[in-house]
């Protein structure tokens, strides 16, 4: 009897915790599983893209007369690829999978029966799943200014520092919001990577270049109005290569929309894990 | 003593789909069996008890607290799901030790209690494998671990006994009886009417969504008793255990199966299969007739249910 009393001796109850701490529970837990995971492989396949590119470039010995050279060549490197495919695209390949992994894993049923707050258990996905985005993107940006201003074709662009800090701070900012709102789609319909893929392509590709007031409701468009408040005129194909905005917001007010787009976003991703019944899913 | 777990008017359907129905229920302390065939709605009664389903209509209260999203009662439950699912790259320790982080239980505790749990299973042998090669067995074992882990008060246990070999189910049943005896509760579910028996015998029968009777098992086998059973025998001499079983009073009705030589089977319809099967017994030891197979059809869930709804 004695020996039955002490059987679960060793096992530790938690005393549960608040809404914060479980999130950053969850980022250290998952991030390095997520970071590790074969979406990074791809992940990492597509931030090496615009690398090769600056590299076929540089080697090339003569360019058209009226291509992009030094930093605008970078500016067109960024804007067309990184925040138009690159931020959507790895919002997408994380966001997609932050919480809908455990659902269509089945392993939910372990993260929604233990001692804590199913919001912090979204926040905490979109935190591993934007930490993820932003690192590549991040560290495309980043390599692809060095390695262009290595070139011929970059001369000019050593040393512009502040364009390379305005650059990385509207496609990370990008990518985080990207994150959020695919993290809230996943949270919310199944086969999220399949819906997020149509409503990238169709939305934030082809309506955030359509010069029609509409284009105004993209994230895409959203970081160009941000990245002109930041003092760098955004490049945009479409008809008159240009985006439609009669005036150059603040920063601030700038910022505002990606803000609301992103709470909105993170609580509706913490609503799907309180009103969704995955238990009924399986 | 008070109940564990009660229930007034409890009902959960999805969309026209009724998965429990107008439930009244009190499970008292210690262990209690959890009965029903496939699709009576065992799970269903887990996944409201273990937080993870809002009722439709009706209260349930776990542990003197509401269970849907409730955190602060998901620290004293543990429960071992149906679903085999597991981050399949880890290996148990690791495992565990997430799930005890991500309660708030610090790393080197979570640990610690980690390795203890696998001890407890009898699986700290596979400890530093990968969860993804684990057979169904082991992996059954994890996920008993992983309700034990947090040292709680009330276990729910769905379908423990799955997919685990012999020994394994036999540690298993030691191990929920012993749990109850250092004074948890634990709510069990199978389908298999001797796997709960073996365990406990304080029991509940649900049968679609409802509970068809409930307290201690040996009343309902009481109920069985005079219910005819159906026992198939193979053996080497069909008819001459006829011809001895004939003049019994308990046989109801006897045929014989297969060729019509020495070997074969008979199917026996007895009011007391307790005198029958110590009829063959007997036979098998004094006249050594050779029984190869010996199955009473009505001993399963489903025949009980049957009996039990007519």
């Amino acid at each position: 009897m004695s020996q039955t009393q002490s059987l679960l001796v060793g096992c530790v109850r938690s005393k549960g915790r608040g809404l914060v701490s479980a999130a950053a529970t969850v980022f250290t837990l998952f991030f390095p599983r997520t970071l590790r995971s074969g979406r990074t492989i791809f992940g990492v396949l597509l931030a090496l893209t615009p690398l090769a590119l600056v590299i076929f470039l540089g080697s090339v010995d003569t360019l058209p007369s009226q291509a992009p050279r030094g930093a605008r060549l970078f500016e067109w490197l960024i804007g067309l690829y990184h925040l138009q495919f690159l931020c959507p695209f790895l919002g997408l390949l994380y966001g997609s999978h932050a919480v809908a992994e455990d659902i269509d894993g089945r392993t939910a049923v372990y993260l929604l029966t233990r001692p804590i707050p199913r919001s912090g258990l979204a926040l905490g996905k979109w935190l591993v799943a934007s930490a993820c985005a932003a690192l590549l993107v991040v560290a495309s940006v980043v390599l692809t200014y060095v390695l262009l201003s290595r070139f011929e074709v970059g001369a000019g662009l050593s040393g512009q520092y502040s364009l390379l800090l305005k650059y990385c701070a509207v496609a990370g900012g990008g990518v985080v919001v990207y994150a959020a709102v695919f993290t809230a789609l996943g949270a919310w319909v199944k086969r999220a990577l399949l819906v997020g893929l149509v409503l990238t392509s169709i939305w934030e590709v082809v309506v955030a270049n359509i010069p029609a007031p509409v284009q105004g409701a993209t994230i895409l468009f959203r970081c160009r109005v941000l990245l002109a408040a930041l003092g760098v005129e955004p490049v945009v194909i479409g008809p008159k290569g240009r985006f439609l905005v009669e005036e150059i917001p603040g920063v601030g007010a700038a910022l505002l929309p990606l803000g609301v787009v992103l709470v909105v976003a993170v609580g509706l991703s913490c609503l799907a894990l309180h009103v969704r019944r995955y238990a009924l899913e399986k | 003593m008070s109940a564990i777990i009660e229930a007034r008017r409890l009902s959960r359907w999805y969309g026209q789909v009724t998965g429990i129905l107008d439930l009244d229920l009190d499970i008292g302390p210690g262990v209690t069996g959890l009965l029903g065939p496939n699709g009576a709605g065992k799970s269903t009664l887990l996944s409201l008890i273990t937080g993870q389903l809002p009722p439709s209509t009706g209260s349930l209260r776990v542990l003197g607290e509401h269970p849907w999203n409730n955190p602060r009662l998901m620290a004293r439950i543990g429960y071992c799901s149906e679903i085999d699912a597991f981050y399949e790259e880890m290996n148990p320790v690791r495992f565990l030790s997430l799930l005890q982080r991500l309660a708030g239980v610090g790393r080197r505790a979570a640990r610690l209690s980690a390795e203890r749990a696998l001890e407890i299973v009898e699986i700290s042998h596979a400890r530093d494998r990968k969860l993804g090669g684990f057979s169904k067995g082991m992996r059954q074992r994890v996920k008993l671990a992983q309700a034990l882990v947090n040292d709680p008060d009330l276990l729910v246990l769905d379908e423990p006994l799955n997919g685990m070999d012999p020994v394994a189910r036999a540690a298993t049943v030691r191990l929920v009886r012993d749990l109850g005896r250092s004074g948890k509760h634990v709510l069990v579910s199978s389908h298999v009417l001797h796997e709960i028996e073996a365990m406990t015998t304080q029991v509940l029968l649900v049968h679609q969504g409802r509970i068809l009777a409930e307290g201690d098992i040996r009343e309902i086998r009481s109920l069985l008793r005079d219910h005819p059973h159906r026992v198939e025998i193979e053996c080497s001499d069909p008819r001459g255990l006829a011809a001895r079983l004939l003049a019994a009073d308990h046989v109801l009705s006897m045929s014989l199966d297969g060729e019509a030589g020495k070997t074969g089977s008979l199917t026996i319809t007895s009011r007391r299969p307790e005198e029958l099967f110590e009829v063959v017994s007997r036979l098998v030891l004094e006249e050594k007739v050779e029984v190869r197979r010996l199955v009473s059809a009505d001993d399963n869930l489903q025949a009980v249910f049957r009996y039990l709804v007519r």
